[in-house]
């Protein structure tokens, strides 16, 4: 008789500064299939059954897989950590596609491009090109939608 | 004795005290409930980064890294959590004492960063060294309580602080509420395992911080279970640190805030207990004062018509 075969998922918490409510303490919090992250080494995969890890987060899309259908949330940098099958991600700032306001955001992406251009100082050419980076994340994320 | 104009006006003014301390009481009685489920709320996330911390520190590669390195210690922080409004007891005292005692014992020059304008004003009447922290709202969210954890870990880094400790009070019941003082920097990997309970060796006993429950044991295969630390150990560690601060920062704070709402109905209710009490003197006084002039009269008129017979 063939045994039923337990298919094993990975649960997933982000936690933000901005996502404590008085319902729930997360940002992000399921059960999934699989989540492709992007840490400042490259992208990583988790699977079930991955052997422990801590990494550091850059700013980027955190891709979710469940039953299917694939998720996307804005992460801006932080740190993930796995084991036992739960992906424990504290992230400085993460946006669902829902909470993206993409006026706003094209509008920021346009005003950060013109300022990399004018800017002359090496550190302040840095700062718009992350602000810039941060808002063609989120863009990407809102087109998710 | 007063004249009966002067109780009456007593009376009066005691009562109007009264109905403030009784609305005062039960604004902190539905404040507490919003704070203790705010507390209950954050236990998880607070536990899971504490988690994350001690299996980081708890790695032998992280021995010699800054932030779990002791180094000599000459300057102490200590981040004192009070609240931004008076009349809730001996609360906002209790604490600022229990930080004046570890100074006076630990010895070393304290740089307070005071979370509250109560604490603030206390150590600015004594020449405290203060260090300008902006002043917390009354419920507590991640985002402040980060930002003093960015400032902390500056400051750690270019050595104006040698460890870093946080006041602020526990709560166990109502009322039973105890100031504490608690080392969070540099951290030590055996003290972060019995805080977060779960890898307890023989002879050790879990430390209840206040903010979660105590977790299951865990099965031995998953302990025994080597991290891998995918962007070297010490770029994990140092976006690890102030997640772990930010989170004992906002898990003291939603503490304190909790403390403050009890004590605050604690002692306001005990405030309009004894403003009844002293309605109810000021009455029999007044009646007293009532009776006697009423006797005095009586006597006056009876004298007086026994003079005219």
């Amino acid at each position: 008789m063939a045994e039923a075969v337990v298919e094993k998922k990975v649960e997933l918490r982000v936690i933000a500064p901005t996502s404590a409510t008085d319902k729930s303490p997360y940002k992000f919090n399921k059960t999934v299939d699989m989540v492709i992250m992007r840490c400042t080494t490259g992208d990583m995969g988790i699977l079930p059954g991955r052997v422990p890890v801590s990494t550091v987060l850059g700013t980027g899309v955190l891709r979710i897989f469940d039953e299917g259908a694939e998720k996307h949330i804005a992460i801006m940098g932080g740190v993930a950590h796995v084991s036992d099958d739960i992906i424990t991600i504290l992230s400085d700032a993460a946006q669902k596609p829902e909470e993206v306001n993409v006026e706003k955001v094209t509008a920021d992406l346009k005003e950060f491009r013109r300022l990399y251009e004018q800017a002359t100082d090496l550190n302040e050419k840095k700062k718009y090109s992350d602000e810039s980076q941060r808002c063609q994340v989120l863009l990407e994320v809102a087109k998710s939608k | 004795m007063p004249s009966m104009k002067a109780i009456k006006r007593r009376r009066l003014t005691v009562k109007n005290i009264s109905q403030i301390t009784k609305a005062m009481n039960l604004v902190a009685t539905s404040k507490l409930q919003r704070a203790r489920a705010n507390k209950a709320a954050i236990g998880k996330p607070v536990q899971a980064t504490f988690d994350i911390v001690y299996k980081t520190v708890g790695d032998e590669r992280a021995l010699e890294q800054p932030f779990v390195k002791p180094r000599e210690v000459k300057n102490t922080a200590y981040v004192l959590i009070t609240s931004n409004r008076g009349l809730c007891g001996g609360y906002n005292s209790n604490v600022c004492k229990a930080l004046a005692a570890h100074v006076k014992e630990n010895g070393t020059s304290p740089v307070i960063l005071p979370l509250g304008n109560k604490g603030r004003d206390y150590y600015k009447r004594r020449n405290g060294n203060l260090v300008d922290v902006p002043s917390p709202s009354e419920t507590p969210n991640l985002a402040e309580a980060k930002q003093v954890a960015d400032q902390l870990v500056k400051m750690y880094e270019e050595e104006q602080i040698d460890e870093v400790y946080l006041v602020y009070t526990q709560f166990f019941t109502v009322l039973s509420l105890e100031p504490i003082v608690r080392k969070v920097l540099p951290i030590t990997p055996n003290y972060m395992r019995k805080v977060v309970g779960a890898d307890l060796k023989d002879g050790e006993k879990w430390e209840d911080l206040g903010f979660f429950t105590k977790p299951e044991a865990k099965a031995e295969s998953t302990l025994n279970q080597d991290v891998e630390f995918d962007s070297g150990i010490e770029n994990v560690l140092r976006s690890v640190i102030p997640w772990y601060l930010s989170m004992y920062l906002y898990a003291a704070m939603a503490s304190s805030a909790l403390c403050e709402q009890a004590a605050r109905m604690t002692s306001m209710d005990s405030a309009t207990k004894n403003a009844g009490d002293i309605i109810e003197k000021l009455t029999l006084m007044f009646n007293r004062q009532r009776q006697s002039n009423i006797t005095q009269e009586i006597t006056e008129i009876v004298s007086g018509a026994n003079a005219l017979q």
